[in-house]
């Protein structure tokens, strides 16, 4: 039986890194890059500020599915997780800065996640496109795989990990999550409280190739309740999300650094686990000013 | 409970691809310069011109880029004057050849004060500072901007020449830059 678990956990961790890599790896492609360096550095910022908001929200997401830290004694736990960002019509389009002598000066253009690209015509007879969006998405995904380790005085800490490596020639540079967070046990302090209660942080950062830099803060609290096999878990958090990107504008030819603040800085946290054992089963929701659902398998203790 | 594993998976699968996906095709607009710095000499001369091959432009961002255009156009002509000094003018021209043929006249401009060709410089676009040529500008627009693909003209020439008001540090540039747009399908 053991055998079967081994065998099935490997079965279910390649299947999973598989959908994962698919999921980062479409987003950092050469192309992308040709695409990001045509843009100054006015209009570079609508175009990827949708990537500030949705990575900077997803990459924090779905680092714990309980608030329940044991004062000591050894637990382990593996999940693989998923999580998805609302992408709303908002971070479709942005205004696009137009060249100076235009009668008209500013024009709504498609942000990466936005429709094709339009033409607008100056009665000069010059005209000016921007780049179509790449990516069409109601959600959108990542994943990543997070282990966490306890407990030494109703502390745990957890570190989670995602590399796409660099695929093809010039097609997709390396993307690479990781992060990490400290939980403690309030509850261990409260005597016998009705819920289980902690508070923690965590830091992740995302490179996607060497353009792009996501780094995200959290500090929140978390309550959890279960019930046999069911379980319901909450928390709130504080967010700092940034994006910064290194890159070199075609119409300038010199190098330049922006940064770009993601859209959440507060967050509330809602969701439900079902613990069958060796493995768990869990999804929540984030509500910020981006929407999140995380969701995945867990196996341990 | 492998079965239940797989329902899982399997949704969480189709849930990913039903909810983003990579637009393919989609274009990038791509932004190339094609510039004329002249440093001014003997104190406020300058006369310069610089070819560029369409294609060459374009195969400079990717190797691949040349076969996949869809549209051209410009998108500005500006004339810029970078770190000016403090006072004086300029007067000159900016003309061009298509594929090496016979030079057209796209602007001039009289007495123009530094001040005014501080970065990003003047547009052709609108501008009482610079005369533009409307038939040399119609010409051009005809043979740089097409609609379906690459344009007709395969390289272009762009040149500057002119004189300023006063002697002015030795370096000192005049820049002429058509910016030009070229879609390609990716």
């Amino acid at each position: 039986m053991q055998c079967d678990h081994q065998i099935l956990f490997v079965r279910i961790f390649i299947t999973a890194l598989a959908l994962a890599i698919c999921a980062a790896g479409s987003l950092a492609q050469t192309d992308v890059e040709n695409a990001i360096n045509q843009l100054d550095a006015v209009n570079v910022r609508g175009y990827i500020q949708p990537l500030a908001d949705l990575y900077g929200a997803d990459i924090s997401a779905g680092s714990f599915r309980s608030a329940y830290i044991p004062r000591d004694g050894i637990s382990v736990h593996l999940d693989l997780l998923g999580m998805g960002s609302q992408v709303t019509d908002g971070e479709k389009t942005y205004t696009v800065q137009l060249p100076p002598g235009y009668t008209q000066k500013t024009a709504v253009q498609p942000t990466i996640f936005g429709p094709a690209a339009t033409v607008v015509k100056d009665p000069s007879g010059f005209q000016y496109k921007g780049s179509d969006g790449m990516i069409d998405a109601s959600y959108f995904p990542h994943g990543v795989a997070q282990l966490t380790i306890g407990s030494f005085d109703g502390t745990e800490a957890f570190g989670r990990l995602f590399i796409t490596p660099a695929l093809g020639t010039n097609k997709l540079p390396k993307t690479t999550l990781y992060g990490g967070g400290v939980r403690h046990s309030i509850s261990q302090y409260l005597g016998d409280p009705p819920l289980d209660i902690a508070a923690g942080f965590s830091y992740n950062r995302m490179t996607i190739g060497d353009l792009i830099t996501i780094n995200a803060v959290t500090i929140g609290a978390q309550a959890s309740k279960n019930w046999s096999i069911l379980g319901v878990y909450g928390g709130l958090a504080w967010e700092k999300n940034s994006l910064t990107l290194n890159y070199t504008p075609t119409a300038s030819g010199v190098a330049t650094s922006i940064d770009i603040d993601g859209a959440n800085t507060f967050c509330a946290t809602g969701g439900v686990t079902l613990s069958l054992g060796f493995l768990r089963l869990f999804a929540d929701a984030n509500l910020g000013s981006v929407t999140t659902f995380s969701g995945g398998i867990g196996f341990g203790n | 409970m492998k079965k239940l594993l797989m329902i899982v998976l399997m949704a969480g699968s189709l849930l990913v691809g039903s909810a983003c996906r990579l637009v393919d095709p989609f274009l990038i607009a791509l932004n190339l310069p094609l510039s004329v710095s002249a440093t001014v000499s003997g104190g406020n001369f300058w006369n310069e011109s610089k070819t560029y091959s369409i294609v060459d432009q374009i195969t400079s961002v990717s190797p691949t880029y040349a076969t996949k255009v869809k549209a051209t156009r410009i998108s500005d002509i500006l004339l810029s004057m970078p770190n000016p000094p403090a006072t004086g003018t300029v007067s000159g021209s900016i003309t061009y050849q298509l594929n090496g043929g016979t030079a057209d006249t796209l602007a001039t401009f009289t007495n123009v004060p530094f001040d005014s060709l501080r970065s990003p410089g003047i547009s052709l676009a609108q501008s009482s500072l610079v005369h533009r040529n409307v038939a040399g500008l119609s010409n051009l627009l005809t043979a740089m901007q097409n609609a379906t693909g690459l344009p007709l003209t395969a390289t272009i020439t762009v040149q500057t020449a002119g004189t300023t008001s006063v002697a002015v540090p030795a370096g000192t540039q005049i820049v002429a830059t058509i910016d030009y747009q070229v879609d390609v399908s990716i």
